[in-house]
């Protein structure tokens, strides 16, 4: 079967379906290419972080842009996906890193993001069902959570409903390079090969980008990482804010139906494996290091996403010189969900020529190209 | 700690195979979730004031020959997570507040079944149960459900149960079976010739408890089932109608029945879930239940040194759980010595297993059980998720249980998905096996943080 | 045949038969339980029992002045 589109997309997840939803609103033909039934891994396995503090400079910016535009998407679908903007806390276990918290709240004032830092005093008076081991916190208001399962599926749907073809089970086993441009890719599809014609190809497949674009010479360097996550029973509220803490690798939120999610270990074992081991399981219980009110409360459940890292942990975004027609848009190194709708915007705006809102350049694939 | 032979589950077949393993002078552990040894079938009395049954005294004697032959029986105790490793298997294990580690040599997986239940309008009013809770409170703890009960469903638990209720002089409105037992019988009368040969205990209690509940009053229908609950705080009556081979409803034999407690079963499935987190092969054979590990005739699985015996294996009735236990024990113990294994009862295992696939010709599902939920029906207990919200999910693409269960929430609640995914699987799709990932029980947080 | 066992329900102090589970002696008494499934798979019987919250009580033993507390909170 033959198809042509003015843009493919490969990959269903939030960033690929962002990338369909923004091109086809700009009139652009759009096919986007996804080898399960819909999205499946990281976009609906993370922890649903909606923030725009602890950031670098560039992904600050880009949550910045998200966030706007996730509450504009959910108030324009009238979907629910959950969203509180319930604020964020990294807390800090020593007064060294409430120190480097602190400067960073400074930078993050230069760009119009408002945050707090907090001593361990303000920090026992704000949050007092926390643990009083921390030596104070840095406290975003504007930051929250959400749905991810909800959020992406929203972005997909109404992907669909601007004019975005989606094609399910179709595994993309080729990419057609022909004179230093991308001109279209190869799928197989329930038995059948499919042959799609594009002028403009967008990549975005998560840790399996690699693979693929390695056929035609791009070399990306992405390493694909385990993050485990597991879930408490439903529990009465308990916690207002997404904590985090660096130096634990832990964070935590509490679900609209109760359950307290729990994640922050990435495992690099050189796998694709998706199985959670018991030693990330006893790391994750130590939530409750954070938060003791999980102490009389159970885990029920634990899944793992696959993370795609790049060196620098920040996304690789643009078009490596010497390949036409072919944009990145991958290595988001657990990001993803949260930068999904601003990300898919600027893959729009680069697609058509236009200034992206934001400025990307410091993610350019060909940061590593010299490696 | 460690030992040579670990076994899941204290019913029928794990009793047996760690009796085996333990005479034969391997270092056994026994573990089962319930605080009593016994499993469902030999459910021992916990504060009921009647005497036991004679099948209540075989499982004690049981019991009392597991203990005498040195194994360590250790009830109240969960297994929530494991792992294969080359030279046996790693059990990590709940006992209330306390984690602790078992290593051993062997497994023996005997984990049982639990009932298969179909959501139909009204099934979650108080008062419906499922009919093994019935039998539970009433042979463990000699408490009623209530004064006027309808059994409706499929399976000889139904009859079995009901008969047990009227002994003790509740009243039982109606016993609906929905297979005709006779006429499908002789469909297939090789098949049921041969499942009951040497089946008298078995025809004995069937026909001894069809006596009962006739000199009780309480008519047993065979072809009938029960269509939807009524009432308004509780369970105060229920639709039955006629249903034809496939369990639909046959039009225009609707009546109402009064009662205010119902017992649903549509006989059992497998309890796999340690079994597939460990990765054995699974295979999915409704005959037998749904999805069965495949084991070899010495009860192996694909994993070198895990046994799997019972009605995990696929569902067969207490005797063949006996036999399939000692089978177990013995290639659990062949395995860790290294001996040949000892003699296997081979002509109980024959008739055991041709009534097995006499229970599976009678007892399979019908495709009209999945056609009882109306869009309002809730399909998933826990998340109240409703039948209307899994149809709009799959006809919006998602086609496999684990994308309903994503979209849906329904069995990301406590119970995990063991009630309402078998049922979401007859919506959706077939599909492979679901997932199983640790926890298999819920586990505390502090007791995990502390021991890890 | 069992030693009575006493109890407390949301407040109330009540006798159990000493060995029952705690829904068989909260159904004994005619309250409501939540039981379905009766063996512990299906967690509707879920109460908090000594402030520990989604305990399932068909599978779990009276105790002397078990503080049982049924409804809402127990998700």
């Amino acid at each position: 079967m033959r198809l042509t589109a003015s843009v493919a997309v490969v990959g269903g997840g939030i960033v690929g379906s962002a990338a369909a939803l923004f091109l086809a609103e700009r009139g652009e033909d759009v096919i986007v290419l996804e080898r399960a039934g819909g999205p499946t891994q990281a976009s609906v396995r993370n922890a649903g972080g909606v923030r725009a503090q602890c950031r670098n400079r560039t992904e600050r910016r880009l949550a910045l842009a998200s966030i706007a535009l996730w509450r504009d998407l959910a108030d324009r679908t009238g979907v629910d996906i959950e969203y509180r903007q319930g604020g964020n806390l990294r807390v800090a276990l020593t007064e060294p890193t409430l120190d480097a918290l602190a400067t960073e709240s400074v930078e993050e004032a230069q760009d119009g993001l408002a945050t707090e830092v907090w001593d361990r005093a303000e920090l026992r008076r704000r949050a007092p069902y926390l643990s009083d081991r921390f030596a104070g916190a840095k406290y975003c208001a504007t930051d929250g959570h959400a749905n991810p399962i909800l959020a992406t599926w929203m972005v997909v749907n109404a992907a669909k409903a601007a004019g975005a073809r989606y094609l399910t089970g179709a595994d993309v086993t080729h990419l057609d390079l022909d004179a230093g441009r991308v001109r279209g890719l190869r799928a197989t599809a329930g038995g059948d090969i499919l042959r799609i014609e594009a002028p403009t190809l967008v990549h975005a497949a998560g840790p399996w980008t690699s693979a693929l674009a390695a056929t035609i010479g791009v070399r990306l360097p992405l390493t694909p990482a385990r993050n485990a996550m597991l879930v408490s029973q439903g529990a009465p509220p308990l916690l207002p804010e997404f904590v985090s803490s660096h130096e634990m690798k832990v964070y935590l939120r509490q679900a609209k139906a109760g359950q307290v999610h729990v994640g922050g270990v990435f495992t690099v074992d050189g796998t694709f494996d998706q199985r959670v081991t018991h030693a990330e399981i006893a790391h994750l219980a130590r939530a409750v290091e954070i938060l003791p009110g999980l102490g009389r409360l159970s885990i029920l459940r634990t899944w793992a996403g696959t993370l795609d890292l790049t060196p620098d942990h920040l996304p690789l975004l643009g078009t490596p010189s010497g390949v036409d027609g072919y944009v990145v848009a991958a290595g988001f190194s657990g990001h993803g969900f949260c930068l999904g709708p601003a990300i898919g915007r600027t893959i729009a705006e680069l697609v058509r020529g236009e200034p992206t809102g934001v400025d990307v350049t410091a993610l350019h694939p060909d940061r590593f190209a010299a490696c | 700690m460690s030992c040579d032979v670990a076994v899941v589950g204290a019913g029928a077949a794990g009793l047996r195979a760690a009796t085996v393993a333990a005479r034969a002078g391997l270092s056994t552990v026994l573990v089962d979730s319930y605080e009593r040894a016994g499993g469902q079938f030999y459910r021992q009395p916990a504060s009921t004031p009647y005497p036991p049954s004679p099948t209540q005294v075989e499982g004690r004697e049981l019991i009392e020959a597991a203990y005498a032959a040195g194994v360590e029986v250790r009830t109240g105790t969960s297994v929530w997570d494991a792992a294969a490793r080359p030279d046996g298997v790693t059990l990590w294990l709940t006992a209330g507040d306390r984690l602790s580690t078992l290593e051993c040599r062997t497994l023996v997986v005997a984990t049982g079944a639990h009932e298969r239940v179909a959501p139909f309008p009204g099934w979650t009013l108080p008062g419906v149960h499922t009919a093994g809770a019935v039998q539970a409170l009433h042979k463990g703890h000699g408490v009623p459900v209530g004064e006027r009960v309808l059994f409706a469903g499929s399976g000889p638990l139904l009859l079995v149960a009901a008969a047990g209720l009227v002994e003790t002089g509740t009243r039982v409105v109606e016993v609906l079976e929905a297979t005709r037992p006779v006429r499908a019988g002789a469909r297939h009368p090789w098949a049921t010739a041969a499942g009951l040969w040497r089946q008298g205990e078995r025809l004995r209690e069937g026909l001894g408890g069809a006596v009962r509940l006739r000199r009780a009053g309480t008519p047993l229908r065979t072809g009938w089932g029960s269509v939807r609950a009524l009432g308004g705080d509780r369970v105060e009556g229920a639709v039955v109608s006629r249903v034809d081979r496939d369990w639909r409803p046959v039009a225009g034999t609707e009546r109402t029945v009064s009662c205010d407690a119902i017992a649903t079963h549509y006989s059992l499935v497998p309890a796999t879930e340690l079994l597939r987190l460990l990765g054995a092969r699974m295979a999915h054979r409704p005959e037998l239940g749904g999805w069965v590990p495949t084991v070899a005739a010495s009860m192996a699985t694909s994993l070198p040194g895990v046994f799997a015996a019972g009605d995990c294996t696929g569902i067969g009735g207490a005797g063949l759980s006996l036999v399939e236990g000692e089978l177990a024990g013995l290639g659990a113990v062949a395995y860790v010595t290294g001996r040949e294994p000892g003699r296997a009862p081979l002509a109980t295992l024959r008739r055991e297993r041709r009534f097995q696939r006499l229970y599976g010709t009678l007892f399979t599902p019908q495709p009209g059980l999945a056609e009882l939920a109306t869009p309002e029906t809730v399909v998933c207990r826990c998340e109240r998720v409703t039948r209307a919200t899994v149809d709009a999910a799959v006809a919006a693409g998602a086609r496999t249980v684990q994308s309903v269960k994503a979209v849906t929430r329904c069995g990301m609640g406590p119970c995990q998905g063991r009630i309402c995914l078998p049922a979401i699987t007859r919506l959706a799709d077939a599909g492979p096996p679901p997932e199983a990932r640790a926890p298999l029980e819920p586990v505390p947080f502090e007791a995990v943080a502390s021991c890890g | 045949m069992s030693a009575t066992v006493r109890i407390e329900v949301d407040g109330r102090e009540m006798p159990a038969r000493g060995g029952a589970s705690v829904a068989a002696a909260l159904l004994a008494t005619g309250l409501p339980a939540g039981l379905f499934c009766g063996i512990g798979v299906c967690h509707g019987c879920t109460a908090t029992v000594d402030g520990v919250p989604g305990v399932r009580t068909c599978v779990t033993t009276v105790a002397p002045g078990m503080r049982v507390r049924t409804g809402g909170d127990s998700s």
